[in-house]
């Protein structure tokens, strides 16, 4: 049937056809005008409501929480429970209506398809960032399966008994075995097929092999795009995949080293670092950077995984880069650290320098001398293509380059004489991490400011103020769809959305004393303290690498299609897949609840 | 009014009573009151006196609900070929449809899905002689429902908006249906498949019926 149901939409694209033949069968489609309530909040609707044209809002407590428009999916919340929102038409629409009953029963059937509808927020954010990140297609995605390593072939009669075809395998040094019937077939068995035959199913071991293989093996050609056997690879489960070469099997390619091959060319960039042998060896290898993290962001990989990556290569090159200009006695009685997002682990690039130079009460050092070993550092990353930061956050500047007692004369006037200036430094002060030096030295200042602020009454709810500062533009895409947006629909994700969550979370992690800094970590330990019960939590962990990632790929877009670093932040609306729509309308949800929570823990709405 | 309305009360009585097959009297019963059918015919070709139904869907619709999931969806085979110029306007080839149902059968199974539903379509009258051609040599009538031309309702609301707008109208109405549904506002999807013909022009009464004004200018 040809009528209107996208099938190539979430999460119908994971239906078989005969289910999608049911579900097509016993969709009506339904004529609505402005104004009709197709469901209230609380109540379990017969229908969900696939939209082919027009528009529906959907509201919970009178505020808009977004509109759905052709291709979207009306009532999902409200298959398994009852409705959080009120769907009312808003422009004239055409809808098909899926029966209630009917998805769930199909849901039964196909797990996939259920779990779009019962998972959790956080985890559908996740599901659709690896799906949207599955959709890139950069350098490293290009790559053809053959310059991946392809096991060799080992092949055996389909007639050939378990124990032998494992002895064979093991022989070889093979995880999986062809299996050829008489007829010419090909199947495919592993390693773990075998094991689960004998340990699970209780199979004999002469059982032929055929028995447990998987009919016919799903094969890939040599040619196909790397990209192309990473999918087929996740969507059918198999680790495990026969490469053709003009109609004959060539090798199997694993699921191991095509992960393999992705990230190898992290650690050669790693590698280079760690070998350099000068100050313009190690230039060349902060410029390999940048290829490679393009790669990556390409990759699917979580940005939280990414972000990793970054900082250690980042403080890496750091590391290396003060040992090279660091007198002996510099070296021993200092402590470089990174601040901001770089201390966090939280940079996606390289980005503006955020440093600070932390002199041991104890050491010897000549002034004249630091600040000659700090502005040369600063100038160095200036080459090596890191900017210097716009707040002049840097050891060239004196006043991020000086002795462990005027740090803590800084905390001690920052907490008793709070304002905005010295909130700015404090929260990147907060965030250091060490990247060469003496790590005892960030713990002995760490330790001071968590003292002190016990002392401090008041100054946590000043400090977590900014929270509120910037509104959470959810019910924005509202105003666009309906084309009132004047400024035609720009979001700005920092505001909105991460600075809120990430400095919540900072505060909530300095009142708690919480010696995590990366805001992944302080939400974990926020749980562990019963601060932030789990379910939430993870939200709120999906929703910032959610923001993060579309702040990342707005990046990524601007890089190549002319810089614009004052709009970074800032995502359009109609640049945004439906997919990006609806997480980023998830996203902002729940960071607009975390800031609820935040406001109310620290009685900001008192001040 | 009222003469009119037993003339036509006594064309129906007329018509029942030369109804062969006493088995299709309730084509003859009262009109069903909130429900009508929309439906439409591929054929062998555009000359009504020689051509043949090959495919014909019809959908009821119900208040503001197309109900699609009791659609009705036939292949019927021709007692003729299919013309060049026809398959390539509905690209049902001679053997898509050597299997499909007598015409007889298809248009009985027909008459049972609509009982009393007045019919809805574009260009009705084509399809319903279409359908009083398998009719009329087996029954003796044709089909009694009221017809609701689309186009008709369209060139209404054309004429009433025009007219409100300024006094005098000149100049001609575009009755084609893709210009229907533009005008409208409505989606277009694949035309001549029986279905999606019948699905639109559904979609294309119940916005003339139900909606105050046309589409967003």
């Amino acid at each position: 049937m040809s009528v209107a149901l996208d099938f190539s939409i979430p999460p119908f694209d994971c239906l078989a056809d005969e289910e999608r033949r049911k579900l097509a069968a016993a969709a009506d489609v339904a004529f609505l005008q402005p104004g009709e309530v197709l469901f209230r909040e609380g109540e379990t609707p017969a229908h969900l409501y696939f939209i082919v044209k027009g528009l529906v809002s959907e509201r919970a407590s009178d505020e808009v929480i977004t509109a759905r428009g052709a291709g979207d999916l009306v009532g999902a919340d409200a298959l398994a429970a009852p409705t959080p929102v009120t769907a009312e038409v808003r422009q004239e629409t055409i809808a098909q209506l899926l029966p209630r009953r009917l998805l769930l029963d199909l849901g039964r059937a196909n797990p996939t398809f259920e779990s779009y509808f019962t998972q959790r927020l956080g985890e559908r954010l996740a599901a659709r960032a690896v799906r949207d990140a599955t959709r890139g297609m950069a350098p490293l995605m290009m790559a053809k399966v053959e310059e991946v390593f392809l096991h060799p072939l080992i092949v055996a009669p389909a007639a050939t008994p378990m124990q032998q075809a494992a002895v064979q395998m093991h022989d070889d040094k093979a995880t999986s075995l062809l299996v050829c019937r008489a007829d010419g077939t090909q199947g495919i068995v592993t390693d773990a097929d075998l094991a689960k035959a004998v340990f699970v199913r209780g199979l004999p071991l002469d059982t032929p092999v055929e028995q447990v293989a998987s009919f016919p093996a799903m094969t890939v050609e040599h040619d196909a795009l790397l990209f192309r056997a990473q999918l087929l690879m996740t969507q059918h489960g198999v680790r495990h995949l026969p490469v053709r070469r003009d109609g004959a099997i060539i090798g199997v390619l694993e699921l191991i080293d095509l992960v393999g091959y992705m990230s190898s060319r992290s650690y050669l960039v790693m590698a280079e670092i760690e070998r350099a042998a000068s100050v313009d060896d190690l230039g060349r290898a902060a410029h390999a950077m940048g290829p490679l993290l393009e790669a990556l962001h390409e990759t699917g990989m979580k940005v939280r995984a990414i972000a990793e990556m970054v900082s250690d290569l980042n403080r890496s090159i750091l590391r290396r880069l003060f040992g090279f200009l660091a007198p002996p006695a510099l070296l021993a009685g200092a402590c470089l650290v990174v601040m901001g997002s770089e201390g966090r682990g939280e940079q996606l690039a390289r980005t503006d320098q955020d440093n600070a130079l932390i002199v041991a009460d104890g050491a010897y050092i000549d002034d004249a001398q630091l600040r000659d070993v700090c502005a040369r550092f600063t100038e160095t990353l200036i080459t090596y293509g890191y900017p210097r930061c716009p707040g002049n956050m840097m050891v060239s500047n004196p006043q991020w380059a000086k002795r462990e007692a005027a740090f803590r004369a800084d905390i001690d006037k920052w907490l008793m004489h709070p304002d905005g200036e010295g909130f700015l430094k404090l929260a990147a002060l907060t965030d250091a991490a060490v990247a060469a030096g003496d790590p005892l030295v960030l713990e002995r200042l760490r330790r001071h400011l968590f003292e002190r602020i016990g002392n401090a009454g008041g100054f946590l709810s000043h400090f977590a103020r900014p929270v509120l500062q910037f509104d959470t533009p959810i019910g924005f895409f509202h105003q666009i769809l309906l084309g009132h947006g004047e400024h035609a629909g720009e979001i700005d994700v920092k505001k909105g959305g991460i600075f809120p969550i990430v400095h919540g979370v900072r505060a909530l992690a300095l009142e708690r004393r919480l010696e995590e800094v990366n805001s992944f970590a302080r939400i974990d330990a926020l749980v562990s303290v019963g601060a932030l019960e789990r379910g939430f939590a993870e939200d709120l962990a999906e929703a910032l690498q959610y923001l993060m990632e579309i702040r990342l790929r707005v990046r990524l877009h601007k890089d190549r299609g002319g810089a614009d670093a004052a709009g970074d932040n800032l995502v359009r609306a109609r640049d945004l897949s439906r997919l990006q729509h609806d997480g980023l309308r998830d996203s902002l949800l729940i960071a607009k609840r975390f800031k609820e929570r935040v406001s109310y823990h620290f009685h900001l709405d008192a001040f | 009014m009222l003469e009119f309305l037993r003339r036509s009360f006594d064309r129906r009585l007329w018509a029942r009573s030369r109804l062969r097959d006493p088995d299709y009297g309730f084509l003859f019963e009262q009109e069903h009151p909130t429900e009508v059918v929309v439906f439409d015919t591929e054929t062998t070709g555009l000359d009504r006196k020689r051509s043949d139904i090959i495919s014909l869907a019809a959908i009821r619709i119900s208040g503001n609900r197309l109900l699609l999931s009791h659609h009705l969806e036939l292949v019927v085979r021709p007692s003729r070929a299919i013309e060049h110029a026809a398959v390539a306007v509905h690209g049902l080839r001679p053997m898509d449809v050597a299997g499909g149902l007598p015409a007889r059968e298809a248009v009985s199974q027909f008459l049972h899905f609509i009982g009393t539903r007045p019919l809805v379509g574009y260009y009705l009258e084509f399809d319903i002689a279409m359908v009083n051609r398998v009719m009329r040599p087996w029954l003796g009538v044709g089909l009694p429902n009221r017809a609701i031309e689309v186009s008709g309702l369209y060139y209404d609301r054309v004429m009433r908006d025009r007219s409100s707008r300024d006094a005098l109208y000149t100049g001609t109405i575009d009755l084609s249906f893709a210009h229907i549904l533009a005008d409208l506002d409505l989606p277009m999807l694949p035309a001549h498949d029986a279905l999606n013909d019948a699905l639109m022009a559904g979609l294309a009464y119940l916005k003339l019926t139900l909606s105050g004004g046309r589409g967003p200018e």
